[in-house]
C-alpha cells in the first residue's frame, strides 16, 4: 500500500505548475496548493501532537488544503456541512472535541449563533511560515460524522491505512492521469468526497468543485463547461439532468467514466445516460461509511446493462481486498451484507456500545475475522448482488416479513422511477415522486399484484412533484412523512 | 408563449414544486418550506426559464429562491 499523503507529494513534484483546484473564486496550482497546506499543517502542529482539526470551511480549495495540512501535521480531520444547523455543528465540535478549528469568516457570518469551545484558525487570516515535513501519522485520518438514530450524530473512524487502501484501488481502478478533470459534487462531510479529493490531488489532476448554486442545479452544464472527465455522486443528480433535458451527447461528451454510489441506481438512470453516450462507461459502487467510501464494483456498458438490473442496478462485486458475505438470511444467496477487510472503520467515536454492536468477530473457514454488519439486505441473483433495502426497513405485515425495499422496486418496476415505501399504523404508504396529478391507481395496483403478496401492495399512494432530500442528496424520509398533513 | 396565467407567486411554485398555494407565505423561500429544497427548486426554476424567458445564472437562482421575488415577477409579467 502507498501512503495518500505520500501519493500527494509525489503529484505535486511532478507537475508544481499544473492546476490542482479550478475552483469559483481562483485557481490554484499544485505548488500554490501545497504551500497553503504546509502553512496551515504548522498552525495545527501547534496544537499537539496529533491535533484534532474541526474542517468547518466550505466545499473548496481551502477545505481540501485543511484536509492534506491536518495530515502533513500528523493529525485527524472531522469535516463539517458548513450548511448544517449551528447546533449539529455546535454537536459535531463537542463530541470530537476539536484541539482547533479551522474556518473563515463568511461561514461565522452564515452561523453568527455558533458558540464553539474549541479555538479558531480563521484560514484568511495570518499563517505561519510552512512545516518543513510531514509529522508522524495519527492511527485515524478522518472520523466522519454522519446521521445517528438516536439524533446524535454517530463519528465513524476511518485509520490512515483505510483510506491507503481505497486510494490503491482508485488508482487500480480509475487509472487517473494528470490530464482528468475531476468533479468534486458531494459535500466535504460525505464520505463519497475523499474519492474525488484523494483520487484527483494524490494523481495531479485538476479538481472542479461544484460549489455554485448554478453548477449544482445544472450538473451537466458544468460537466460540459469544464470538460470533465471523470465523474462521481449520488445517481439522484441524473434525475436532475433528465428533468432539465441536460443529459445530453453535448453536455457528457468529455465524460470518460461516470461513477455513481449512495443509494440505488436505476436502469433509467442507465438508459439515459446510454441514450447519451452509447459509449460511456458507468460504474456502481457500494459501501458504507464504516468501510471507506466503497468496497465494491460493477462496471456498466450500454451493451450489458439490462442483464445487471432487477429493481435496481447490481452493486457488482468486492474490490480487490475486501470481502462481502450475506448473512443471517434464508440462503446463501440471501441475507444481510456483512463486509470484511482493511477498508473497515476503527469503529464510532467515543460510542463502544455500538461499535461492538457493528463490528464483530465472524468465523469463516479460513478464520475469525471482524465484520462489519451493514444492516443493508441484498440478494445474489446470477452471480450478481443486489441491494434490498435496509433492514430496518423490514417490517411484518400480518405476521408476514415484508421488506418494504422490495415494494420500492416493484414500484419502480411500473415506472415509477422514485418511490418510497413507509410502513404506518400498521398500514403501508407508498410516496410516489411524479410530475402528473393523478395516476392510474387502479391499474397501478393490478400490475403490483402480480409481483407482491396482497398484504405488501400499499394502501395508500402519495403522489409529489419532487421529494425532499437531505444535505447528501438522499430522499429524506421523515421530512417526506410531514409533507401529507394528517400523517403523522 | 405561456402555457399558464399564474395569479401569483405561491401559485406558480405550488405548480413547480407541489402542494397548496396556500402553504406558501409572503417570507416562503427555499429550504424554509417543506417542499422547496434544493432539488425542488429545479423545477422552479424551469419553469421561470420556460414561462418568462428567465436565463439560469446564479443570480436568478439566488433571487427566486425567495416568493417575493416570484411574486414581484408574476405581478410585473403575469
Amino acid at each position: 500500500m502507498t501512503d495518500v499523503f505520500e501519493r500527494y507529494l509525489q503529484a505535486v513534484d511532478r507537475g508544481p505548475g499544473r492546476p490542482a483546484v479550478c475552483d469559483h473564486d481562483r485557481t490554484l496550482s499544485y505548488e500554490e496548493l501545497d504551500r497553503y497546506v504546509a502553512r496551515l499543517a504548522n498552525a495545527f502542529a501547534h496544537h499537539g501532537e496529533h491535533p484534532r482539526v474541526l474542517i468547518l470551511l466550505d466545499q473548496g480549495w481551502r477545505a481540501y488544503a485543511a484536509k492534506f495540512g491536518t495530515i502533513m501535521a500528523g493529525g485527524t480531520y472531522a469535516p463539517v456541512n458548513t450548511q448544517a444547523p449551528a447546533n449539529r455543528i455546535a454537536m459535531i465540535a463537542d463530541q470530537f472535541r476539536a484541539d482547533v478549528i479551522v474556518t473563515q469568516q463568511r461561514v461565522r457570518d452564515r452561523v453568527p449563533d455558533l458558540k464553539l469551545a474549541a479555538p479558531l484558525l480563521d484560514i484568511e487570516g495570518d499563517l505561519p511560515p510552512p512545516l518543513a515535513q510531514a509529522r508522524p501519522a495519527a492511527k485515524l485520518i478522518y472520523v466522519m460524522f454522519t446521521s445517528g438514530s438516536t439524533g446524535v450524530p454517530k463519528g465513524v473512524m476511518i485509520g490512515r491505512g483505510a483510506i491507503n487502501h481505497y486510494v490503491d484501488w482508485v488508482f487500480d481502478a480509475f487509472r487517473p492521469t494528470p490530464d482528468d478533470r475531476w468533479s468534486q459534487h458531494p459535500n466535504i462531510a460525505f464520505d463519497l468526497s475523499q474519492l474525488d479529493i484523494y483520487g484527483c490531488l494524490c494523481s495531479g489532476g485538476a479538481l472542479y468543485p461544484l460549489n455554485s448554486r448554478h453548477d449544482r442545479l445544472m450538473p451537466a452544464r458544468a460537466i460540459q463547461r469544464n470538460r470533465l472527465t471523470l465523474w462521481s455522486s449520488v445517481p439522484s443528480i441524473i434525475n436532475m439532468m433528465t428533468q432539465a433535458d441536460q443529459a445530453t451527447a453535448e453536455n457528457l461528451a468529455s465524460m470518460r467514466l461516470m461513477n455513481f454510489i449512495g443509494e440505488p441506481l436505476l436502469y433509467e438512470h442507465l438508459e439515459a445516460l446510454f441514450a447519451a453516450r452509447p459509449d460511456l462507461t458507468v460504474w456502481n459502487t457500494y459501501g458504507p461509511t464504516e468501510a471507506t467510501v466503497s468496497c465494491t464494483l460493477r462496471p456498466l456498458t450500454a451493451r450489458d446493462s439490462r442483464t445487471a438490473c432487477r429493481g435496481s442496478v447490481s452493486i457488482g462485486k468486492a474490490i480487490p481486498g475486501m470481502r462481502l458475505e450475506l448473512m443471517g438470511g434464508p440462503s446463501a444467496d440471501e441475507g444481510e451484507i456483512v463486509i470484511f477487510g482493511p477498508q473497515l472503520a476503527e469503529g464510532y467515536w467515543d460510542n463502544p456500545e455500538q461499535t461492538k454492536k457493528a463490528f464483530r468477530s465472524v468465523a469463516l473457514p479460513e478464520g475469525t475475522m471482524r465484520g462489519y454488519f451493514t444492516g443493508d439486505w441484498a440478494r445474489r441473483e446470477q452471480d450478481e448482488m443486489y441491494f434490498v433495502g435496509r433492514m430496518d426497513n423490514q417490517v411484518k405485515i400480518h405476521g408476514i416479513r415484508t421488506e418494504l425495499g422490495e415494494i420500492e422496486q416493484a414500484l419502480r418496476r411500473c415506472g415509477f422511477t422514485d418511490a418510497v415505501v413507509v410502513m404506518l399504523d400498521r398500514e403501508v404508504h407508498g410516496f410516489i415522486e411524479t410530475a402528473d396529478n393523478a395516476i392510474d391507481e387502479s391499474a397501478l395496483r393490478a400490475r403490483l399484484a402480480q409481483v407482491l403478496m396482497p398484504q405488501a401492495i400499499p394502501k395508500m399512494f402519495h403522489l409529489m412533484p419532487a421529494f425532499p432530500r437531505n444535505d447528501n442528496d438522499k430522499i429524506d424520509r421523515g421530512a417526506l412523512l410531514k409533507q401529507v398533513p394528517g400523517l403523522v | 408563449m405561456r402555457s399558464k396565467n399564474y395569479l401569483s407567486g405561491a401559485e406558480l411554485v405550488a405548480s413547480a414544486i407541489g402542494g397548496e398555494p396556500g402553504s406558501f407565505q409572503a417570507d416562503s423561500e427555499l429550504g424554509r418550506h417543506p417542499k422547496w429544497d434544493s432539488f425542488s427548486h429545479l423545477n422552479v426554476m424551469l419553469l421561470l426559464e420556460q414561462e418568462f424567458g428567465i436565463v439560469i445564472d446564479d443570480a436568478t437562482i439566488d433571487k427566486y429562491s425567495r416568493l417575493s421575488a416570484i411574486d414581484e415577477l408574476v405581478k410585473v409579467k403575469g
